[in-house]
């Protein structure tokens, strides 16, 4: 054995000798064999604005599950569903009879946790670093959305450690990823208020103006403010009363934060619309019947084969949770499509930028703020009305006389299918003051209606306040969820059981997840 | 058109060939050493290749030129030569032993004598190889031929790609395949597209121990080939022309009871067929208006799914020329190929020329070659080969079983606006078509360049001192166009274009002094030679996603163009030193050592060494052994090899995005990197007993650790996956090839080879903390490491079983499944791998049967899985009226742990099967086959019958391959993967069904 060393050491001696003639030489070249011409060092990132604000794009655009499948596998196929704004056609999406179907639900997480909060994390670390300290508010605005999408999805999810680069990383439990999140806002709000801008056309939402983003902080502020209500009430009192005092809401439509597309970077819901898969959802068609609300033709089209109902208006919603028998036969001629204006742009689509946060949802928040007694400078009646006049402004050509017609009607929602199935609801558009409960139904009814096509947001509200009430789906796969209630949440994914069980495990059995990782099983904030 | 010309072509050719030398009949008796005739000796004209055998009194008679050499030779004999001269009768006297005077091409093209190798290598039976033409792959003329080699192909129909695995897989990241080494040089791809005609030798170096000195990439063994040369004072011209027709061997068995519809309700609007039974006529299903209202007749269409197929058509012919004079030696050969695969317009065209020619100068002392081979491939429409939205088999399986060919075939209508539209029986469902839209609306060219070529000079500078140096490329280019048409699923509006191309460059300059001596009995050759290696590879592609005017393919026409280029570049340089030390010509000793420098690895660690040693000893020539052994050898070996990894992998970089967007990369970095290093040990022994029986026999172990591989991580993390370190993963088995004469009664021969391999692996180790490894899955399976476990397990959903492994079941009479993907539901590597050829031959015929083993092992299949679901398999059509217990009337092999009520197939069947989350367990299936791998009829014209042709020989073959399964479970081919990864290994999923081939070949030689 040592005679075999021996050798061994002399020949690697000789051999280190010779190849170090070409080594040395090579060291350099070698290097520049090794490094990929056509991608970037971290360090360049650090040193351009311009591309540390391409990164910033990126991590916009992704963190609200940009691009097509992306899109679909994340929203299209869950919230969209579960929040009762369509219904689908496809026999294959079982997801509308309430089965999570989990590599779906993989490539949602991985779409935030790998394609969105890498770049966040980049953003906020390198302008923290160069103290471009409304670049860092920004980013900070971006991953308090980014992840409190991801929490009201799944609850406790990764979040303080992300980025730790361990193989285990823990999961933070949604109350302190609120109490962190309002905390981020105050250090962005307060950064914001100095004014300033940064990466100017790199900023999809509002070209790099501070002034803006700090309403866009504020509003946020106030949307996770309402959303806490059930479960932290002095807290979401303290919070929606400091968004409201700080006098920087988005309250005008002006100010509405939409993230600009490209035609690169498409508004996804255009780019899924091609495949045929997703029609209105019979509680929406009972509803903007029922109101006679002129948002129906604005965000859907006529049922290609007319009117199915007896009813005279070719609008056609389809029943969710319909079975595989049913499906297999077309239903794509009898209901209705969303509005060409979502739809491709070779069908007549027009790319619309991606919705983020508008002034009607702002309104409608300090409705229900107003109703739950908090001090926000109006009543519920009158930000509830004011929401609709926004949402109309913004969505439809009505005119003063139109909206305030609609705002004083009686009209509740009717049957989607001629009487045979009930109306999903008796609740007017024109306020109730009898009780507050019917008040609220009314704000998150017509919240729902104007956060259209934002089925995030709108699955989220509906779990917390129950609201608005949904037809039954026809058929529940899943003995968790019964066909007349919604999923709670989201069950955790099966790459975070095989790459990180530690913690994932850890999260199912924490107090708020109490060992019941399931789809019934409700969320912290999910306690009225 | 195209076709005739080259047909025209090789009439002119075969019109042009002449004859220029005088042959004659030489004749003689070869006896033994004893003065015994020996039936069924070899003769062999060196320079020809053609060979006869002596009859039962020894006596042999040959056509053969003045200046030929004719070889003798014999099992257990000596092999002499002869130069034939003016005389025209030559007796032969054989000494016996040494029997193994095979000489074998080892690492850098160096002969070697076999007896001298102290590692395992086989040489791989070359004759035949250009008249079967193993699906114009030369890589599939391996199969079978080698103990221990696995080749399993892709459905990727003609010009398919396949995958060759040595002794296990054993790397986690990279590749587990061999390298292939042509005339001494590594290429950088295969030699699938090699024309069989050019190939003089193909030998298989199986371990480690064997390519010690290619390094790296030779860790999972090395398949070595010589082509041909030329030869001096000849010229010979040769014809070969061969024609093989394709059929489909569909071995999925559907129902023909129920057709097209839902709930036992007819229905033309779905791809199932759960309709009612069949019987009476129908509205029909296309969605075309002109058909609207009419009716069709609801009917069993037990063929419309062989239908489909085509008979593929090949047509293959080679010319070639043999000359030399006296210092000059040209090899020239051009090859042309026409196959049309068996799914229609799936087709290829490819072009080999190939000349190499070897000078020699000063006296000899200097020899200079080069060889240059182009070859140019046009493939259509190859198929993906998986469950992808224009495999058209994943349309062609699932036609509702009511489904009349002559609608189906009838794909396309114009709609009311005069729009191009698919005509299918559910218009845009998700991922599928009509497989006749299929074929001739999503259409893909693929057109490949490729030139392999070398030159190298030897010069001697005294007699026992040489230096060669030498420089060779494998550069390929290749160019894929897709146009898929509006109105194919999920494709963007008006069409979809895209563009594809790639460049691959390997190129290895070398030098190599050699010193060879004896002192006494002992013979020493040692050297010490060098390598540059420089791997290339660039690709970009262009995607029209979405055209403004309907199928018009430019990209000018595009709505949006997205481009994506990658670029992959390594520099690896070596040095090395061997040594083989021969004592009295029965003991052997080698050594080897090389030490490689990568541009992949950190600076600080990117010098690395590895060595090997090996023994072998001619017993029978050392000792006296009992008199059956006419011949044993023994030999041990072992060996390193270390490998480096693939660039880039040392820093995070950010990608620019289409769209001005930067993203991270996904992986975290590894600045740390160790190489990898595989080691080997082998044991083994080569016999001849009784003069008719060759054995050798092998045990081999290897281990390769510290892989480099990618580890997934929590997402959370900030990457995905982590490089690192790590793993151990071990392959052991034994190899035993066995050749048997077994009766030669006057012109009469059989001779039996059976070839036997069994490895088993096991992952040891994965990594601190890692004790499973996700590879990479679909909605079907995981393809996992665990350790403790073999190479690669595949998990899936599975039945939910008690203490007593009894079914849990639902209260409507379904299994109880796992929601997630977690059941460890087999692994395909095999228990062993066999090979058994017969041949026969009498007089001038000549047969040979191949049939090829695989026992062991597990598939899991995806087309099984969604055409259960489709109700179209034949199981699905049992209990439509009365429903089915699952343990009785289903899966009898499993036990309900409560009484399982009956349910109606389709909810069972959906239940279980489909595709997004189906139940793996239910349809995975041994892989054990056993196939006619190719039958073989040959008779050679005798030289009294050319004596008046301008023929000096004439071979016909009627060749068969694939011929069908003798046992197969699985119901699809157990061997037909998508892909050539390791995590495609055991996974079907809309693959070809088996190619049966019968073809004929003429040979013709001037």
């Amino acid at each position: 054995m040592k005679v075999y060393k021996n050798f061994r050491r002399m020949m690697l001696g000789i051999s280190i000798f010779s190849l170090a003639a070409i080594a040395v030489s090579c060291d350099d070249d070698f290097q520049e064999i090794n490094t990929n011409p056509l991608q970037l060092s971290t360090e360049k990132l650090a040193e351009s604005d311009v591309l540390l604000g391409q990164a910033f794009a990126q991590a916009t655009y992704t963190s609200n599950m940009g691009l097509h499948w992306r899109f679909q596998i994340s929203q299209s196929l869950f919230s969209d569903l579960w929040a009762g704004y369509y219904a689908t056609t496809y026999v294959g999406f079982d997801s509308d009879r309430f089965t999570q179907v989990g590599r779906w639900a993989d490539l949602a997480w991985g779409s935030f946790y790998g394609i969105a909060a890498p770049q966040i994390k980049l953003v906020e670390d390198l302008t923290t670093e160069s103290g471009n300290s409304v670049g860092a508010a920004m980013a900070k605005v971006v991953k308090v959305n980014g992840y409190s999408r991801m929490t009201d999805y799944w609850g406790p999810v990764p979040y303080s450690e992300f980025g730790n680069e361990e193989l285990t990383v823990p999961f933070d439990s949604q109350e302190a990823m609120y109490t962190s999140f309002f905390a981020e806002l105050d250090a962005a709000s307060s950064a914001l208020a100095a004014g300033g801008s940064a990466f100017g056309g790199s900023d999809l939402i509002y070209g790099g103006d501070a002034s803006k983003w700090r309403k866009l902080a504020e509003s946020l502020r106030l949307r996770l403010a309402m959303r806490v209500r059930y479960a932290n009430p002095s807290l979401s009192k303290s919070q929606a009363e400091k968004a409201f005092s700080s006098g920087a809401l988005i309250t005008s439509n002006a100010d509405n934060a939409y993230v600009s597309v490209s035609n690169d970077n498409r508004n996804p819901l255009e780019t899924i619309t091609d495949w045929g898969e997703f029609r209105m959802s019979a509680t929406m068609e009972g509803i903007l019947k029922g109101y006679n609300d002129p948002r129906m033709s604005v965000y859907f089209d006529p049922a290609a084969a007319g009117d199915q109902d007896g009813d005279g208006i070719p609008y056609e919603g389809l029943q969710n949770g319909q079975t595989k028998v049913a499906l297999g036969v077309s239903q794509n001629p009898i209901t209705s499509d969303v509005n060409v204006y979502y739809r491709d742009v070779a069908q007549g689509g027009s790319n619309p930028p991606l919705e983020l946060m508008q002034a009607a949802e702002v309104h409608f928040l300090l409705a229900e703020a107003a109703l739950a007694g908090y001090n926000v400078g109006g009543t519920a009646q009158q930000y509830y009305e004011s929401g609709i006049t926004m949402s109309m402004q913004e969505r439809t050509s009505a005119s003063a006389g139109d909206i305030a017609a609609y705002i004083a009607s009686t009209n509740t929602p009717v049957s989607f299918d001629g009487g045979t199935t009930p109306a999903s609801s008796d609740i007017p558009v024109a306020f109730d003051n009898s009780s507050t409960e019917r008040g609220l139904e009314q704000i998150i009814t017509q919240k729902w209606l104007a956060l259209f096509p934002n089925g995030w947001e709108a699955w989220a509200e509906a779990r917390r306040t129950g609201y608005p009430k949904q037809l039954p789906r026809v058929q529940s796969d899943n003995p968790d969820v019964p066909v007349d209630k919604i999923p709670a949440r989201m069950v955790y994914t099966a790459s975070e059981f095989t790459t990180n069980s530690e913690a994932v495990n850890a999260a199912v059995s924490s107090p708020e997840i109490g060992g019941q990782d399931k789809n019934n099983t409700k969320l912290w904030w999910d306690k009225k | 058109m195209k076709k005739i010309n080259q047909i025209l072509v090789f009439v002119a050719l075969f019109a042009f060939s002449v004859s220029v030398a005088q042959q004659k009949t030489v004749t003689g008796l070869v006896n033994d050493d004893q003065g015994v005739p020996l039936p069924g000796a070899t003769v062999i004209v060196v320079e020809t290749g053609e060979g006869t055998t002596t009859d039962f009194d020894g006596n042999y008679s040959i056509g053969a030129e003045e200046g030929q050499t004719l070889a003798f030779s014999f099992v257990g004999y000596t092999t002499q030569e002869v130069t034939v001269g003016s005389s025209s009768s030559y007796d032969v006297t054989l000494q016996a032993g040494n029997a193994l005077d095979e000489v074998v091409v080892t690492s850098l093209g160096i002969q070697r004598q076999k007896r001298e190798l102290t590692y395992a290598t086989q040489n791989v039976e070359s004759e035949g190889i250009d008249e079967s033409r193993a699906n114009g792959n030369l890589v599939n003329s391996l199969q079978g031929k080698v103990a221990g080699i696995s080749i399993t192909t892709t459905s990727q129909g003609v010009n398919s790609q396949s995958r060759v695995v040595l002794r296990g897989n054993r790397s986690i990241s990279g590749s587990s395949q061999p390298l292939f080494i042509v005339d001494g040089v590594p290429l950088g791809g295969d030699i699938q597209d090699f024309s069989p005609d050019d190939i003089a030798s193909i030998s298989v170096l199986k371990g480690a121990n064997a390519a010690a000195l290619y390094g790296a990439r030779a860790n999972n063994g090395a398949i070595i080939i010589t082509t041909k040369s030329g030869k001096k004072d000849t010229f010979n011209v040769n014809v070969n022309s061969t024609v093989t027709f394709d059929t489909a061997d569909i071995t999925l068995e559907f129902q023909n009871d129920y057709g097209q519809g839902n709930g036992g309700v007819y229905s033309g609007f779905t791809t199932d067929s759960w309709g009612p039974k069949l019987g009476g006529s129908v509205p029909h299903w296309s969605p075309n208006p002109e058909l609207a209202g009419t009716s069709i007749p609801y009917e069993a269409q037990p063929d419309n799914v062989k239908d489909f197929f085509n008979t593929g058509v090949s047509i293959a012919n080679n010319i070639s020329l043999v000359s030399g004079g006296e210092n000059m030696r040209t090899f020239f050969s051009y090859t042309n190929d026409l196959r049309t695969g068996i799914v229609p317009n799936n087709e290829l065209e490819r072009h080999s020329v190939n000349l190499k020619i070897d000078n020699d100068m000063l006296d000899g002392k200097l020899r200079v070659s080069s060889r240059v081979n182009y070859i140019k491939s046009i493939t259509n429409n190859i198929l993906p080969g998986w469950e992808s939205y224009d495999n058209p088999l994943r349309g062609v399986y699932r036609i509702p079983r009511s489904v009349r060919t002559q609608d189906a075939a009838d794909f396309e209508f114009t709609d009311a606006a005069g729009n191009n539209k698919q005509n299918y029986w559910k218009p845009l469902d998700n991922g599928n078509g009509n497989p006749y839209w299929v074929i001739n609306r999503n259409n893909n060219e693929l057109v490949g360049d490729r030139v392999v070529g070398f030159a190298s000079a030897t010069y001697d500078i005294t007699d026992e001192v040489s230096l060669m140096v030498r420089s060779a490329i494998d550069n390929s280019s290749s160019n894929r166009e897709s146009q898929w048409w509006n109105d194919s699923y999920i494709i963007a509006q008006n069409g979809n274009y895209r563009i594809n191309n790639g460049t691959n460059l390997e190129w290895n300059n070398d030098f190599l002094l050699n010193y060879n001596t004896s002192f006494g009995d002992i013979d020493l050759k040692a050297s010490i030679g060098g390598n540059n290696r420089v791997v290339k590879a660039e690709s970009s592609s262009i995607n029209a996603g979405g055209l403004n005017a309907p199928n018009i393919f430019a990209l000018s026409n595009s709505q949006q163009l997205t481009a994506s280029q990658s670029i992959y570049e390594k520099e690896v340089n070596s040095l090395y030193a061997f040594a083989n030390i021969g004592y009295k010509n029965y003991a052997f000793l080698d050594i080897t050592y090389r030490a490689d420098v990568s541009s992949t690895l950190p600076l600080e660690n990117n010098q690395y060494d590895y060595i090997s040693a090996g023994l072998s000893a001619i017993l029978s020539d050392m000792v006296d052994l009992p008199s059956a052994f006419d011949y044993f050898k023994i030999r041990a070996s072992y060996a390193e090899v270390g490998n480096d990894t693939d660039p880039y992998q040392l820093s995070r970089a950010a990608n620019l995005q289409n769209g001005g967007f930067i993203q991270l990369s996904t992986s975290a970095p590894a600045s740390d990197l160790r190489p990898e290093k595989t080691t080997s040990v082998e044991l083994g022994f080569d016999t001849t007993l009784f003069n008719r029986v060759n054995l050798d026999f092998t045990y081999y172990k290897s281990n390769s650790v510290d892989q480099l591989f990618r580890q997934n991580v929590p997402q959370g993390s900030g990457v995905a996956t982590k490089f690192i370190n790590g793993a151990d993963i071990q392959n052991s088995g034994i190899e035993a090839a066995v050749n048997v004469g077994i009766l030669t009664k006057g012109d009469f021969l059989w001779d039996v080879n059976f070839n036997y391999a069994a490895n088993r692996s096991e992952v040891l180790k994965l990594a601190e903390g890692l004790d499973q490894l996700n590879y990479g899955g679909s909605f079907m399976r995981q393809f996992k490491l665990d350790v403790g476990q073999p190479f690669g397990s595949m998990y899936s959903r599975g039945f939910e079983r008690d203490a007593q492994g009894r079914v849990l079941m639902n209260a409507n009479g379904t299994p109880v499944v796992t929601p997630g993907q977690t059941v460890n539901v087999g692994n395909f590597n095999p228990d062993w791998l066999g090979g058994l050829t017969n041949s026969f031959s009498y007089k001038n015929l000549s047969l040979r049967l191949q049939i090829d083993m695989r026992q062991g092992g597990d598939v899991i299949s995806f087309t099984r899985s969604i055409a259960s679901s489709d109700g179209v398999l034949d199981i699905t059509g049992i209990g439509r009226e009365s429903g089915i217990r699952f343990g009785t009337d289903v899966y009898p092999d499993e036990t309900p742990a409560t009484a399982a009520v009956a349910v109606d197939p389709e909810t069972f069947w959906t239940s279980i099967g489909g595709r997004n989350a189906p139940v793996g367990e239910a349809f995975t299936y041994d892989a054990s086959n056993v196939r006619i791998r190719e039958l073989t009829l040959g008779y050679s014209l005798s030289e009294s019958a050319l004596a008046s042709s301008p023929f000096k020989s004439a071979k016909l073959s009627l060749v068969g391959r694939n011929l069908g399964f003798l046992v197969n479970e699985s119901g699809v081919d157990p061997e037909a993967i998508f892909g050539v990864g390791a995590v495609n290994d055991g996974y079907e999923a809309f693959s070809l069904p088996n190619t049966r081939s019968v073809g004929l070949n003429l040979k013709l030689g001037f």
